[in-house]
C-alpha cells in the first residue's frame, strides 16, 4: 500500500496463463460489480498484441472512497511476454491467480505456479500480499474440479473460488473478499 | 510538497514549448503535475511507468543502467528521466528544445532528489500538508456495503 498526499494507493493484480481469463474477469467485474460512483475512467485502458491479446498489461483505476485508490492490473499471459510481467508484481497489495481448469491445461498452469512462487521468494510485497484463487472456465467441457485443480496445483493454501469469467459465476464474492481483506489490513495499519 | 510543486510548474513557466509536466512513483502515482492533460492522471502514470520499466529491463539485459527515454510523436516530444524511486516526465512541442529540456529535467531531478532524501520525513510531511486520515471504521464498513449491495 502506497501512501502519496492524502490517499491511499492499493494494488491489484491478475495473473495466470494466457486465455484463462483475467481480462475478462477484469471487464466482467468492472462492469458490472464496480459501483459507477468509483469508476475514475470510463474504461478499461490495455496494451494488447496486434491479434488483440494483452501485450502488456490491462488497467483500471477505481476510487472506493474519498482517499482509497485500486489500482487493477491484468498481466500479459503470453509466455513470451515473461521478462515483463514480473515487473506488475512490484508493490503488489493483492493477486488473483486465475487458474484455467481445463484439463489440457494443467501442466501449462503448473509452469505458472513456479513462477508465481520465484516472484515470492524474491518479491518482498508479494508475500504479504493477500492471494486468491479462481479456477476459471468451470462452464466449459472437460476442466477439473476445484478440489483436483488446488491439489495437483498445491495452492490449497490460498482462498479460492470457482469462476466464469464470461458470466461472471463467483467474481462477485471474490472480488469482494478481496477488498475486504485489503480493507481489514487497512484497519490494522490504522491501528497501528 | 509544495516545494517539488514549485519546481514542477517551474519548468512549465520557463521552457518554451513545454505543456506538461508529471512527477510519478516508480509504480506510476502521479506524485505531483502541472500543465494540462487529455489523461487521467493515473492512466498516465500507469503507462509511463510500464513503458520506462520496459526499457528499463532491456538495459538491464544489455548492463545498462537507464537514465532517460525521449520520444517523438508527430506533434510532441516526450522526456522521461528517472531519480531514485520516481520518473519525471516533460512533454513539450515538437518545436522545442530537447537540449534545454534534458537540462532543466536533470536540474528538476537534483532538486526533487534532495527534496525527497528522505522518504519517511517527505510522507511524513505529505501526511501532515495534505491531512491525511486514515478512513475510519464507518467508512470501510461503507465500501464493503456497496460492493456487497451490488452483489445483490
Amino acid at each position: 500500500m502506497n501512501i502519496i498526499g492524502d490517499k491511499i494507493y492499493i494494488k491489484i493484480l491478475f495473473f495466470g496463463t494466457a486465455l484463462a481469463g483475467k481480462t475478462t474477469s477484469l471487464q466482467w467485474l468492472f462492469q458490472n460489480l464496480v459501483p459507477e460512483e468509483m469508476k475514475i475512467t470510463d474504461r478499461i485502458r490495455s496494451i494488447k498484441t496486434s491479434f488483440g491479446q494483452t501485450l502488456l498489461f490491462d488497467f483500471v483505476p477505481i476510487q472506493i472512497s474519498n482517499n482509497i485508490i485500486i489500482r487493477i492490473y491484468t498481466a500479459t499471459g503470453q509466455d513470451y511476454y515473461t521478462s515483463t510481467r514480473k515487473m506488475l508484481f512490484e508493490e503488489v497489495d493483492g493477486v488473483f491467480f486465475v487458474v484455467d481448469s481445463q484439463k489440457k491445461e494443467l501442466e501449462h498452469n503448473r509452469e505458472f505456479v513456479e513462477e508465481f512462487n520465484k516472484y515470492m521468494e524474491k518479491i518482498d510485497e508479494l508475500k504479504k500480499a493477500e492471494i486468491i484463487v479462481l479456477y476459471n472456465k468451470q462452464d466449459v467441457a472437460e476442466v477439473y474440479d476445484v478440489e483436483y485443480m488446488s491439489a495437483s496445483l498445491d495452492l490449497q493454501q490460498y482462498p479460492s473460488y470457482p469462476t466464469c469469467a464470461v458470466s461472471g459465476m463467483n467474481l462477485d464474492r471474490a472480488f469482494t473478499a478481496m477488498i475486504s481483506s485489503l480493507l481489514s489490513k487497512i484497519r490494522e495499519m490504522k491501528g497501528n | 510538497m509544495s516545494r517539488i510543486k514549485d519546481v514542477i510548474s517551474g519548468i512549465l513557466k520557463r521552457v518554451p514549448g513545454v505543456i506538461g509536466v508529471i512527477l510519478i512513483d516508480i509504480d506510476g502515482i502521479p506524485i505531483e503535475i502541472a500543465g494540462k492533460f487529455d489523461m487521467k492522471a493515473e492512466d498516465l502514470g500507469a503507462l509511463l511507468a510500464a513503458c520506462y520499466n520496459s526499457y528499463a529491463q532491456v538495459g538491464l539485459e544489455l548492463g545498462q543502467n537507464l537514465d532517460s527515454i525521449i520520444v517523438e510523436y508527430s506533434d510532441l516530444k516526450l522526456c522521461q528521466s528517472s531519480m531514485p524511486r520516481g520518473l519525471l516526465t516533460i512533454i513539450a512541442g515538437k518545436d522545442s528544445y530537447l537540449g534545454m529540456i534534458r537540462l532543466e529535467a536533470k536540474r528538476a531531478i537534483d532538486t526533487i532528489t534532495q527534496i525527497m532524501e528522505d522518504t519517511r520525513e517527505i510522507r511524513k510531511e505529505l501526511m501532515e500538508e495534505s491531512k491525511f486520515r486514515w478512513p475510519d471504521d464507518k467508512t470501510i464498513d461503507d465500501i464493503l456495503s456497496k460492493f456487497k449491495q451490488e452483489l445483490k
